[in-house]
């Protein structure tokens, strides 16, 4: 992302320095409040896409993710138990942090990795991890993680109270375009939790529920607490689909799905994690095309990847317009402190050029399907 | 419908409930010897208490959350794997009784319960919840609730015309039932618009109340009766409603988790509710294991999980907690080589190593290879199914508290019955055979004035019992009476207390989430506050009102002795008089406005909300949904006690009858006797022989009542050393 946007944030950059020239030189309120605009875009477009993956305990919210990754980042397992809520992000070091409940960012040393288990929590049946050594179809977890399969002490649950984020940093080409945030529910007490500041600027929700006992009271109950705006980008993702028997069965789910959550999801679909683990090699691209295909996962893939580019061009075709309105803005002349007529031309055209930038950024953002590994967000490679 | 040609009787471990099941049959013969052979007055009460103990069975309500597999385990624990209705979809719609051990005329007959008016008309409005988020959403947005409440209306319409008004308040009964007749009754159904296929015949469950099945074999070897409900957490909101509302009285509950998501939030507001049983009377059953592939560990940790929760949950309990699979125990059921081949693979492998039912790598090679040792995989099914476990938990639970509630205080007052005759009857053969063959030869005349005398006495003496009792059912009565009235009182004001404290919440923080959810949180430490208090309090008035009923037992014992003190021991009460089970606290988990979502919603869209005025209202709403709660607790403790102390009073009167009628009668019989003898009996040798008939029939209603209480000792012997299993 960072090679496709540099002339994007140059021309930012540009921008932002003639306005403040130009401030200096003529005071003009509307230049000052025009280089806190041009900032916050700016901002804005750094920031990739958010994906929420949400659901009740075993749903396969962390299955989902190492999916989507293609490599077991994330401790997953039959009885993995109650966990933190997590965040994947990129960076260019792999690094863990942890989020404390008034906002501060603590890096993980394997001493403090130690001490965060919180004392007296009920004991969760601790962490399982897919991978297995015998078997060699399943992907390998990264070896820089490899610490992450042994954080008990980071795995324990987690009580409202003492609410807490784990931040996991990794060179990852997926979270380039979109972090992914892990966890169980809504917070009950959102004004408190620090978990607040991290939910609004979701983009996409997956909301995993389990085909044997899909969608329940207290599921719809949780999902409704969040903000509506929400469900216009929102996957209602049934897993172990491996469980259900017939066709005509699944039909039937999907029936009573459509009917009692249709309206609060954008779309709703079935899918087998365990199977499409299975049909991945280990260097995470797929092995068994055939299996892979039943899975319902390609389905999912391509219609989160469509989502996802769905968002980040809505996202760059608002900036544009915004741009355009305050480039507008500006050009036209203010009787109290009047631009001259040079600068307002040099400004208006780096506004242009910037308006230019963030469309060509827009159409190459997520880049053309890649084919070959099947898989739409990043190419795999088979060297880790 | 008989249990699956495969039978699997001899891998299931009921021992306890057969022995019992034996040691009822025993005590009903016994009982049946001793009611032909004591006074008439008390036959009766001996044939009341027999006939309790024949009618008596185990409740076992199997609750849990929509899809946790339920109905299938029920399928499985009857060794009938197609009786109920199973679905992808939530699919039990109506509370359904399997009643096994009844008479055997029954068998295979179903009774299906209909709603009545009253009912219908209750559901469709929302009943109680419904009610409350009316009155005060006269706005114009449906709430989710009337949307489904109409649904369901108009698909009963729909399936059942014009037939709807005529059926409610009337039962079907059928002779003989089959599955797909449960099926159009018990079972939700998809909705016809949405498949394409006919249904075959009306469909009822939407108006069926219960439905009752009679079935014949015994799967637990003691008559039982299997509750199914529909389960909890379901987003069509009615249906839960049902549940929470007849989850009544059962003698042991059967709490179905799931292996993937044990003990969420929703199964613990379910578990929260049976707080306040008396013993033990949980079992946890962790279903669903087929799906999930773990290694030993994992089980291992799956139960410590369970066990810790409930242990938190509840302290003094120990609750005996169960991974099973209903699905590999039907299936085993079915026999089906192709059901059960594509039912083998490593899950199965991983959790029959773990219980020991099997190795791994024999289940892997049976999946591998087509050669198939049939019947010893369908056994391996079985019992890594957890069936076999389930039953003998079952088993055992029923087993203690069938023995202690019926069969042994019922043979202890047998008992006694047997020792107060045998006393009586064998101090009367002594004095009077005496004095009637002694060679100082008294006078007819005098003998005759001798046992009227006793007999007047016996009279006054019964005279006295009679207002003693009466006397002692006043005191009885009063008593718990005062006591509940302090309970109510007790209880209102911890609720008062709560009230202002909720209102002084709202007029500080306004309709908020944080109001929500400090409400909701306080408001089950609440309701647990006062199921604790209930507990206590009950169970000190069972030990208040047991203490005054030993006063009248030895008010009684003293008067009997003072008239008879010649005997020794004359009234026997008995080792075990029956003990007081309090009634459950079910109604303090019942659903109040608050708990519905409407309820906040409206209000916190609203906003608001720290006028005085509604201040008010609001806690005059909690102090009315409460005190409902609380009313009906009462009055269910009420009538438990009262008929609780009606049952001892009666069997205080019927044991000190035992002593005293015998002796009574066999005096009017010598009277009689010797009125008519006069003169003729001056000889002792003609004395004997003209009473000898008498006194033979003495002496042998002396030796049957004799032989029968130790019978009954013998039989409570036989009971304990059973449970000591």
């Amino acid at each position: 992302m960072a090679e496709r946007v540099a002339p994007l944030q140059a021309s930012f950059t540009a921008l932002r320095e003639e306005l403040e020239r130009q401030f200096a030189v003529s005071g003009n309120r509307k230049i000052f409040g025009a280089i806190r605009a041009v900032k916050a875009v700016d901002w804005h477009l750094r920031r990739p896409l958010r994906i929420a993956v949400m659901g009740e305990q075993s749903s396969g919210k962390s299955t989902l993710i190492n999916m989507l990754l293609r490599e077991s980042v994330v401790p997953a397992g039959a009885f993995a138990g109650l966990k933190a809520h997590f965040m994947l992000r990129y960076g260019a070091d792999t690094a863990l942090y942890v989020i404390g409940p008034d906002g501060s960012r603590t890096r993980l040393t394997s001493k403090a990795l130690a001490r965060i288990s919180t004392p007296g929590a009920r004991s969760a049946p601790g962490t399982n991890i897919i991978y297995n050594a015998m078997d060699p179809a399943l992907p390998r977890p990264r070896e820089d993680l490899q610490s992450l399969s042994l954080l008990p002490g980071a795995m324990r649950p987690v009580t409202d109270g003492a609410a807490k984020l784990i931040e996991i940093v990794l060179p990852h080409p997926f979270l380039q375009r979109a972090e992914l945030m892990e966890t169980r529910a809504y917070p009950q007490n959102p004004a408190k939790s620090v978990l607040r500041r991290v939910y609004r600027p979701v983009d996409a929700a997956i909301w995993c529920t389990l085909s044997t006992q899909a969608w329940k009271e207290t599921e719809r109950q949780t999902w409704r607490r969040l903000p509506a705006s929400l469900r216009q980008n929102a996957i209602l993702l049934v897993t172990y689909r491996d469980a259900i028997r017939t066709a005509q069965d699944e039909a039937k789910i999907l029936t009573r799905l459509r009917r009692d959550a249709g309206s609060l999801f954008s779309e709703i679909m079935v899918v087998s994690l365990r199977h499409a683990l299975e049909a991945m090699s280990v260097h995470g691209m797929i092995a068994d095309h055939a299996k892979w295909d039943e899975t319902g996962a390609p389905q999912f893939e391509s219609g989160l990847r469509a989502r996802l580019d769905a968002l980040q061009w809505r996202r760059f075709q608002r900036s544009a317009a915004f741009l355009r309105r305050l480039s507008g803005l500006i050009s036209r002349s203010d009787p109290n402190s009047p631009l001259p007529a040079r600068s307002a031309e040099a400004i208006h055209e780096l506004f242009e050029r910037s308006i230019g930038q963030i469309e060509a950024a827009g159409a190459v953002y997520f880049g053309p399907a890649k084919t070959g590994d099947r898989n739409p967000f990043f190419a795999v490679t088979s060297q880790r | 419908m008989t249990a699956a040609d495969h039978n699997f009787t001899s891998l299931t471990d009921a021992r306890i409930t057969t022995r019992l099941g034996e040691i009822k049959t025993r005590l009903l013969s016994l009982g049946e010897e001793l009611e032909g052979g004591v006074h008439r007055r008390v036959a009766g009460f001996v044939h009341d208490l027999l006939k309790e103990v024949e009618g008596h069975s185990c409740r076992i309500a199997v609750i849990g959350q929509i899809k946790a597999g339920k109905s299938s385990l029920v399928n499985a624990l009857t060794q009938r794997p197609d009786l109920l209705p199973t679905d992808v979809n939530p699919s039990t719609a109506v509370i359904t009784k399997l009643y096994f051990g009844g008479p055997a005329e029954k068998n295979n007959s179903a009774l299906f319960h209909f709603f009545s008016d009253e009912e219908w008309e209750r559901i469709m409005t929302g009943g109680r919840a419904g009610t409350m988020t009316m009155q005060r959403n006269a706005a114009v947005n449906r709430t989710r609730l009337q949307e489904q409440l109409e649904g369901l209306r108009d698909r009963a319409e729909t399936r059942l015309g014009r037939q709807l008004p005529s059926l409610l308040g009337k039962h079907h009964l059928f002779k003989s039932v089959t599955s797909s007749v449960l099926e159009r009754y018990v079972s939700a159904g998809d909705n016809a618009s949405e498949t394409n296929e006919p249904e075959p015949g009306p469909h009822f469950s939407d108006i069926t109340k219960i439905a009752e099945v009679y079935l014949e074999g015994q799967p637990l070897g003691y008559p039982a009766v299997i509750i199914d409900t529909p389960g909890v957490n379901d987003p069509f909101l009615v249906r839960d409603e049902i549940t929470h509302g007849n989850l009544g009285d059962a003698d042991i509950y059967l709490v179905v988790l799931t292996a993937q998501q044990p003990l969420s939030k929703s199964d613990l507001a379910l578990l929260r509710m049976l707080r306040g049983l008396q013993k033990d009377r949980i079992i946890a059953v962790v279903n669903r294991v087929d799906i999930v592939e773990g290694e030993a560990e994992d089980y291992d940790r799956l139960t410590a999980f369970v066990q810790e929760a409930l242990r938190q949950e509840f302290p003094h309990a120990s609750i005996p907690v169960i991974l099973a699979s209903a699905c590999w125990g039907n299936a085993a059921l079915h026999a089906d080589k192709e059901e059960m081949a594509a039912a083998l693979g490593p899950s199965l492998a991983a959790f029959a190593a773990w219980t020991g039912c099997a190795k791994a790598e024999d289940v892997l090679s049976w999946d591998r290879d087509r050669n198939w040792p049939h019947a010893r995989i369908a056994k391996v099914f079985y019992k890594a199914s957890g069936v076999p476990a389930i039953i003998a938990a079952i088993s055992r639970l029923i087993g203690h508290s069938v023995a202690e509630e019926r069969i042994l205080p019922t043979a202890s007052t047998l008992g006694a019955i047997a020792e107060n005759t045998a006393t009586s009857v064998r101090h009367n053969l002594k004095t009077m055979q005496g004095k009637v063959q002694s060679p100082a030869l008294q006078p007819v005349p005098l003998l005759r004035d001798q046992a009227m005398h006793t007999l007047r006495q016996l009279e006054r003496l019964l005279a006295h019992i009679e207002d003693s009792l009466r006397l002692a059912d006043q005191d009885l009565n009063t008593a718990l009476t005062e006591e509940l009235h302090r309970l109510g009182k007790y209880m209102v004001f911890r609720t008062d207390q709560f009230a202002e404290h909720q209102g002084e919440l709202l007029a500080s923080l306004t309709y908020s989430p944080e109001l929500r959810s400090a409400f909701q949180e306080e408001s089950f430490q609440l309701r647990s506050q006062l199921a604790e208090d209930f507990y206590k309090y009950i169970t000190d008035i069972a030990k208040l009102l047991m203490a005054k009923q030993r006063d009248a037992e030895s008010d009684l014992r003293q008067a009997t002795k003072d008239t008879l003190p010649e005997i020794d021991n004359v009234l026997h009460f008995g080792f075990q008089a029956p003990s007081f089970a309090p009634p459950s606290i079910i109604p303090l988990s019942k659903t109040t406005a608050f708990d519905l979502e409407d309820f906040w919603e409206t209000r916190l869209e609203a906003g608001g909300g720290s006028a005085p005025d509604e201040v008010n209202a609001f806690r005059d709403l909690v102090r009315s949904e409460f005190g409902d709660l609380i009313d009906e607790l009462l009055k269910l403790a009420e009538s438990a006690l009262k008929d609780h102390v009606l049952a001892a009073l009666r069997r205080l009167r019927f044991l000190s009858y035992s002593a005293i009628y015998p002796i009574a009668q066999q005096l009017q019989h010598l009277a009689e006797a010797l009125q008519k003898t006069g003169a003729s009996g001056d000889t002792a040798q003609r004395r004997s022989h003209l009473f000898s008939g008498l006194f033979q029939e003495w002496e042998e209603s002396l030796q049957q009542c004799e032989k029968l209480a130790l019978d009954f000792k013998d039989l409570r012997r036989q009971c304990i050393n059973t449970l000591d299993q």
